[in-house]
């Protein structure tokens, strides 16, 4: 195993010791804690699902806190009890130091619970977890859990898509942390599918119905149903994205109330296209004929038309997850369906689970899981 | 070839969707070829990402890469990434992927160096349609000559200047002008009258700001001009980059220092959130938008923003006269795009200019005097501003037949010489009459580096220190950390310098062991340079690099698998 610690001490000539580290006092309110930390300076690195571990974790800590470490600038994890932003990595060693233990990406604060002799599960993607795995504590207090990639190997790159740091299901660290903390409770929660979409964050609006809903990120699925009435309606309180397979007015084009549009359609209406342009709105043509995408191309060489094939979409999304009876599968979302004042999981289930079509279509905004304790 | 075939062309250039004068090229030809029954035409494009989708009608590749090991070889090396610009890092896998019967290559001619050393050079057809600007032609394109089937340039001076140097297998091709969205506009009074110059005489150039095109003497000879003729409201109507200072012209520092004024000459801002544009002088960049409101998006227009073919059609049509003064040049297409508008064009009697400069053309030349540019040695033009001043005159003055009679040659000119179809036909021609690959033999290249330190060390001398260099980061310094106790007790006379960046030093500044932390600088990776070699005496009896085969090269993954027949911990 060629641990990076192991390569500097034979560049030095020597064995590797026990760093010498003084943590310096940061004022901490809790007793019983452990430790977490993800950081967005290498986005191949952090770790999209931390609250869904933290929900899955939670029932089995007691009164266990989980406080977030970091050194500003870092999202705060919804769920974690309290968020300790420190300005020198000797004040987060403090914090660690007097914890139950810690979990995070790969980064510092690993190697600094390891040197303090602290439980520690750490989690690793675009490199070899046994290459800068905890070094110091008795292995029985380390766990690395290493992204199978999907049959790859490491991309040692800073930027990956899709993450390979989010295959890790969020159940195998939360099982981490209770083994390395000695608690003895098993999870029974299986993540059967993680969506490369899933961490997205925004609303899909069906427009059939008046609604007062207000978010940061909507998109108003005019393709679903094109109802202008209900777009005027959202634009009054909403700044938006619309999806749509026809023309939409260019009065509410020009309102200045759309963000984004998406023209999915056979082909396309170049005046429409033209006032979107005009209006200096981005936009995204998807074609939804694979006949008519190179003549549409060629005759709309200016605009960049992608190509969906729902079909082909659905039969590759059924290869990635079987479902044999979709009563008992659970599905959280990245993004929350509205009609009306009602919000959904998914359009799957706005339409009563009725149509497995809608399942797939969207599948990549899920994590797809069951939970035989519920 | 079967008659049932279609001919695989690779066509390697800028990325079709690119505004710049080569990727105008690639997208007309492109589009047209993609119609042709007799071809089949892939695309690899210089200036998209390896591995994109680039969403065009045909097939397609970008050619910069996306592998990290090539981009951390090429990282901070000019040389290589100016050749992984042109696509060179990955041509080799793109033409083993899409296996063309032909290679055709648009590019600047250095941007084929060393093309004859790939491994499929002699096994397909080549042909390199390239752009020349000067006297004497360059040293590569004559070598480059004999190693491909067909050397097509873009202009007639090349092409003469290469025969008479003995180089036959050379023909002039210009690039292909879609001239579709370039013509007179019925309303150009109203475009004029909402830019506020419906009764001005407006002198136009659309130019890259670039040291090459001539703005000093252009602005002399707009002064002159004015100066002759205090009656005529002349404005000089300059589209181009405006801040882009360092790559270019300070224009508007030009503007002040021959006491022009700055409300004589316009710009064209465009605004980079909702794409409005409108002509107006000079007001400094990152203005907030009159439209949208957006703050700090009206600009002039650069490399990253312009404005688009309609937009710029408007303009042309807003000018009286073109007027495009050049050092030398491989084209020019706003040339051409002025001619289409049915503008009268000056432009300076050399290099390219000589194909659009002479009655016949539509044009009128502007006379130059000869200076060598430095370092080349290449011959260049300084158009003389006293000339530009006669012949803005000279267009000023004409009658409403002279001016007529003009335009329309300019009009036909750039449609039988320049247009699509035009040059299509004969790039086809071209293409389909290629015979027997040609197959050529090969050679190779160097490298460089140095800094001081003295000041920062202490006296004990250079045998009684070692240096432990790694610049980053957190992590690793404190494994660093845990080497350093057994450092000294192997080296217990020595003192332990450890240079890394300052925001890690809390990672060590604890351990005893370590005498001094000092900022890490590149030049540190140099063991030669730290531990002396020949009469440098160095800095460090030793000094250990642990980053050089972790961080700078990657040389320990192996898998994960290797083991060591010795205890480290």
């Amino acid at each position: 195993m060629s641990h990076l610690a192991e390569e500097y001490a034979k560049s030095c000539g020597v064995k590797i010791g026990k760093p010498v580290l003084n943590p310096h006092y940061f004022p901490v309110m809790h007793d019983q804690y452990i430790t977490i930390h993800n950081d967005k300076k290498v986005q191949s690195k952090e770790y999209d699902m931390w609250s869904d571990v933290i929900e899955i974790l939670r029932p089995h800590l007691g009164g266990i806190k989980i406080i977030q470490i970091g050194a500003h600038g870092e999202d705060r994890i919804e769920g974690v009890d309290d968020h300790l932003s420190t300005n020198t990595l000797k004040q987060c060693s403090y914090i660690i130091k007097n914890s139950l233990g810690h979990v995070g990406i790969d980064s510092v604060p690993i190697h600094i619970a390891s040197a303090l002799d602290k439980p520690v599960v750490g989690i690793y993607a675009h490199t070899y977890a046994s290459t800068c795995s905890p070094l110091w504590n008795d292995k029985s207090k380390a766990i690395t859990i290493e992204s199978d990639r999907n049959g790859n190997k490491p991309s040692f790159s800073l930027q990956e898509n899709p993450k390979t740091i989010n295959f890790i299901k969020p159940e195998q660290i939360a099982q981490a942390v209770l083994d390395v903390l000695g608690i003895n409770k098993t999870i029974t929660h299986k993540t059967l599918h993680i969506g490369d979409l899933y961490s997205s964050n925004f609303v899909e609006l069906i427009p059939s119905e008046l609604s007062n809903v207000t978010a940061n990120n909507i998109d108003v699925r005019m393709d679903y149903c094109h109802n202008e009435k209900v777009l005027t309606h959202v634009l009054q309180s909403n700044n938006v994205e619309v999806t749509t397979s026809k023309p939409i007015d260019l009065n509410l084009v020009r309102s200045g109330k759309i963000k984004k549009i998406i023209y999915k359609s056979d082909s396309f209406d170049m005046d429409f296209c033209k006032g979107v342009k005009e209006s200096g709105i981005p936009h995204v043509l998807i074609c939804m004929s694979s006949e008519n995408l190179s003549k549409e191309r060629s005759k709309n060489f200016d605009y960049l038309i992608n190509y969906l094939n729902l079909q082909d979409l659905i039969k590759q999304n059924k290869n990635k997850v079987k479902v044999k009876d979709f009563d008992n599968i659970k599905i959280k979302s990245g993004k929350k369906v509205v009609c009306g004042n009602k919000i959904y999981d998914s359009y799957f289930d706005l339409t009563g689970r009725k149509n497995s079509d809608h399942f797939f279509i969207d599948l990549e905004f899920f994590r797809v899981y069951s939970d035989s304790d519920e | 070839m079967s008659p049932s075939k279609k001919l695989r062309v690779l066509v390697h250039s800028n990325h079709s969707r690119l505004v710049t004068g080569f990727g105008k090229n690639a997208k007309n030809i492109l589009l047209a070829l993609h119609e042709d029954p007799d071809i089949e035409v892939i695309e690899a494009g210089n200036g998209a990402k390896s591995g994109a989708d680039l969403l065009t009608p045909w097939e397609s590749y970008g050619t910069h890469p996306s592998n990290p090991n090539i981009l951390q070889q090429i990282q901070g090396d000019g040389p290589k990434e100016r050749m992984a610009q042109y696509g060179f890092y990955t041509i080799d896998e793109i033409v083993e992927k899409c296996k063309p019967d032909v290679y055709l290559g648009i590019e600047d001619i250095w941007a084929f160096s060393e093309y004859e050393k790939k491994p499929w050079w002699n096994n397909i057809n080549k042909v390199i349609w390239t752009t020349l600007d000067s006297l004497p032609i360059l040293d590569q394109a004559i070598h480059m000559e004999p190693l491909c089937d067909k050397m097509l340039v873009w202009a007639s001076f090349a092409e003469e200047d290469m025969k008479r140097l003995g180089h036959k297998n050379v023909e002039t091709i210009h690039g292909a002008v879609d001239y579709t969205n370039f013509y007179p506009l019925e309303n150009r009074n109203d475009i004029r009258k909402k830019f506020g110059i419906d009764d001005c005489f407006v002198i136009g150039f659309v130019f890259k700001n670039q040291l090459r095109k001539s703005v000093p003497n252009l602005l002399q000879g707009f002064k002159i001009f004015k100066e002759q003729n205090p009656d005529v409201k002349a404005k000089l109507l300059l589209h181009t980059d405006w801040g882009e200072v360092g790559q270019g012209w300070d224009i508007p520092r030009y503007i002040n220092e021959m006491g022009i004024d700055p409300k004589d000459v316009l710009s064209t801002y465009v605004c980079h959130n909702c794409d409005f544009y409108f002509v107006s002088h000079y007001q400094g960049e990152d203005k907030n938008c009159p439209r949208c409101k957006a703050e700090k998006t009206f600009k002039t227009k650069n490399s990253n923003k312009g404005i688009g073919e309609i937009e710029l059609n408007e303009l042309y049509n807003c000018m009286d006269v073109y007027c495009h003064p050049f050092t030398s040049g491989g084209q020019e297409l706003p040339i051409q795009e002025a001619k289409s508008v049915g503008l009268i064009t000056l432009v300076t009697e050399y290099s390219c200019g000589t194909d659009c400069c002479y009655e016949h053309q539509g044009g009128i030349p502007l006379k130059w005097n000869e200076y060598r540019e430095p370092h080349t040695q290449f011959i260049k033009a300084s158009t003389c501003p006293e000339d530009i001043a006669d012949k803005l005159k000279l267009v000023y003055e004409m009658d409403d037949i002279e001016r007529l009679s003009l335009s329309a040659k300019s009009i036909k000119y750039v449609k039988e010489n320049y247009s699509v179809k035009k040059i299509t036909d004969k790039l086809k021609k071209c293409l389909l009459g290629l015979g027997e690959p040609k197959k050529q033999k090969t050679e190779e290249k160097p490298d460089q580096n140095i800094v001081d330190i003295n000041d920062v060390l202490d006296d004990e001398g250079a045998e009684n220190r070692i240096a432990v260099v790694m610049p980053e980061s957190a992590g690793d310094i404190l494994i660093l950390n845990s080497l350093m106790n057994n450092l000294k007790t192997l080296y217990p006379d020595k003192n332990i310098y450890v240079f890394t960046k300052p925001e890690f030093y809390q990672m060590i500044d604890d351990n005893p062991s370590v005498h001094k932390l000092l900022p890490y600088q590149p030049s540190l990776e140099n063991l030669l340079f730290l531990e002396g070699r020949g009469n440098h005496k160095g800095y460090f009896d030793m000094a250990f690099l642990p980053n050089i085969g972790t961080q700078r090269h990657l040389n320990y993954l192996h898998n994960g698998k290797d083991k060591t027949q010795f205890e480290l911990r």
